[in-house]
């Protein structure tokens, strides 16, 4: 379970992130939408322990992420950004291998059960057949999974993904958002597609210029006031004809 | 990806060094047969069980003059290699060299300023103490640099480096001409030169004993320099204080290349080159190619260094000059393939 209270952040002086809170309880899968630059990966980011909020806290399980030792807390909370790997020779089972590192002491060697992880972590993204493959060789797409077995292979209880579904096929981005249900972890996700957020997602937080503009379940939160305030865009909201999950149709003109 | 076995790398880079090394004892303007250099070193490790078998000048020459420059030139090899590698997980890019970064110019005017002030606070040390703050001070200068805007680019990394190694060595050059006598200027100029001929078994201590501590330190933190290739806020999501991380490393690889700086002049591109080739052949796990980079780059210098004062004989070149020539195309090549590269992943 993951808490944000209050949390604002700074970028170079600017309030980017303002009083935003909001709770992610065992096993929910909580989405945070917003035109660009409304502050979601800061938002993230500051969960994640890279930037430090300037006001408020950010606990899981009821531990101040500020407070908690970096390894610890990447025992806890896992997450998987935009790739900036950079030009080295890696394979994936190496770049998977990373996300043990918070379990390691110094000169401990990779063992059975962290090898057993790593497969698994690949296994669980379909990208098992990958292992042997160079990082820097993949497709967007075979990365992106790769990132995220990263972060499975962290063993969290908490993961936060920035955009996971960049990159990916329609058959990636679903499996990749049904996963952390699949795995029974807690989850804050930021996602562009507002179609695949009312799907997977149990509550949506849409922020507005660093504001929480409104939070709720998705049929709470997609209404065409919402579209047309925060996006900008005239928006039909209608109800998907096989799920039933609030359905957004996009009016150009 | 296929690769050798790891164990078969390390042993083949054993042997190469074993050989090097008694080559570089071998050969040179009176030639040993290395059977004889074989006896004779292990005459003198283990007197009781083997006899040299060769003539008696042979022992001279090992313990006086060939044989400390032969663990000089390995352990300055092996330290540049090391750091080398280093600075390419720290500034996430595998153009980074000592060398080309402005490291070793930083050590060189603390070095230089040393032996043009005769100052002897830290005693011996002092040359080594200097060179060590002018590394670190170099280091990050050009790192923060080079970061400005957010993201250290390659373009960025290589014009700080240049543009702070000119303004050093133009510090150095002036230094050299404000020297007071003849005698401090050559001193100034040989051992800028780069070269491994000064060496003694006394001044060997604090450059092997200072590449044994740092390689342990490196070692010890391999799956916290693997986490950097990530990038830096991956690697903090994976739980790396990358901000005291990173610190300490600049402190480790400038103390290494400010105490080899110190002995042997800067000697360019062997941390640039060896790493290189290592990661091609052992991948790039800092567990596993620290060590063989280090062997790797031990043997490299030690070669270079018997072909920098053979080629011309009796004429010596400095080994620095020599690594240059090697060097100078090889960072050409790497930049043309990265260039490559680059258009290939954004367009």
């Amino acid at each position: 379970m993951i808490t944000v209270d209050q949390v604002s952040v700074d970028l170079d002086g600017r309030r980017v992130v303002q009083q935003v809170s909001f709770e992610a309880g065992p096993g929910e899968v909580v989405g945070v939408v917003g035109p660009n630059g409304s502050g979601k990966s800061t938002l993230l980011r500051a969960m994640i322990g890279i930037i430090p909020p300037a006001a408020g806290s950010v606990r899981i399980d009821g531990r101040d992420v500020a407070t908690t030792k970096p390894r610890d807390r990447a025992r806890a909370l896992a997450a998987v950004l935009q790739d900036s790997t950079g030009d080295f020779d890696l394979t994936v089972r190496d770049v998977v291998m990373m996300g043990r590192a918070c379990y390691k002491r110094a000169f401990e060697r990779d063992n059975f059960r962290d090898r057993t992880v790593v497969a698994e972590a690949l296994a669980a993204v379909g990208a098992s057949e990958l292992a042997r493959r160079r990082f820097a060789f993949l497709s967007g797409g075979e990365r992106q999974r790769v990132l995220i077995a990263r972060a499975i292979a962290q063993e969290p209880s908490v993961l936060i993904m920035d955009e996971p579904t960049n990159h990916l096929d329609p058959r990636h981005q679903f499996d990749v958002l049904a996963l952390p249900r699949k795995l029974g972890v807690t989850a804050v996700i930021a996602l562009h597609d507002l179609n695949l957020a009312a799907h997977y997602c149990d509550q949506i937080h849409v922020l507005d210029h660093g504001r929480q503009y409104r939070s709720g379940t998705p049929g709470e939160v997609f209404s065409p006031d919402m579209l047309a305030e925060v996006y900008g865009v005239t928006a039909a909201v209608t109800s998907h004809p096989v799920t039933g999950r609030p359905h957004i149709v996009l009016d150009p003109s | 990806m296929k690769r050798v076995s790891y164990p078969a790398v390390i042993a083949f880079l054993v042997v190469m060094l074993v050989i090097a090394m008694v080559a570089g004892i071998a050969v040179g303007s009176v030639a040993i047969e290395p059977w004889d250099v074989i006896t004779a070193v292990l005459h003198q490790i283990v007197p009781d069980l083997v006899a040299a078998t060769g003539p008696e000048y042979v022992e001279t020459v090992i313990t006086t003059t060939r044989g400390p420059r032969v663990v000089l030139g390995a352990v300055v090899g092996a330290g540049l290699a090391t750091v080398g590698m280093v600075l390419q997980a720290l500034v996430r890019n595998p153009l980074a060299d000592p060398y080309l970064l402005g490291v070793s110019s930083g050590a060189s005017v603390g070095a230089v300023t040393s032996i043009l002030s005769g100052l002897a606070v830290f005693g011996a040390a002092t040359t080594s103490v200097l060179a060590f703050a002018g590394a670190l001070g170099s280091l990050l200068v050009v790192y923060f640099v080079a970061r400005a805007g957010g993201r250290v680019t390659t373009i960025g990394l290589v014009l700080a480096g240049v543009a702070v190694a000119y303004v050093l060595s133009a510090l150095t050059s002036l230094m050299l001409l404000l020297a007071n006598s003849a005698q401090q200027s050559r001193q100034i100029l040989s051992w800028l030169l780069g070269g491994l001929g000064g060496a003694t078994w006394s001044s060997l201590w604090v450059p092997l004993v200072a590449l044994g501590a740092g390689l342990g330190v490196l070692l010890a933190n391999g799956r916290a320099l693997n986490l950097l290739y990530a990038g830096e806020d991956a690697a903090v999501a994976m739980g790396l204080d990358v901000t005291r991380f990173r610190l300490a490393m600049f402190v480790i690889t400038s103390l290494l290349t400010g105490v080899l700086v110190a002995v042997s002049g800067p000697i360019g591109f062997v941390g640039l080159i060896l790493p290189h080739a290592v990661r091609l052949v052992v991948g790039s796990d800092h567990r596993r190619a620290l060590p063989a980079a280090a062997l790797a780059g031990a043997s490299f210098l030690v070669l270079a260094d018997i072909a920098a004062r053979t080629v011309a004989s009796p004429q010596e070149i400095p080994v620095g000059v020599f690594t240059a020539l090697c060097g100078g195309p090889f960072f050409l090549w790497l930049v043309r393939r990265q260039a490559r590269r680059g258009v290939r992943t954004t367009g």
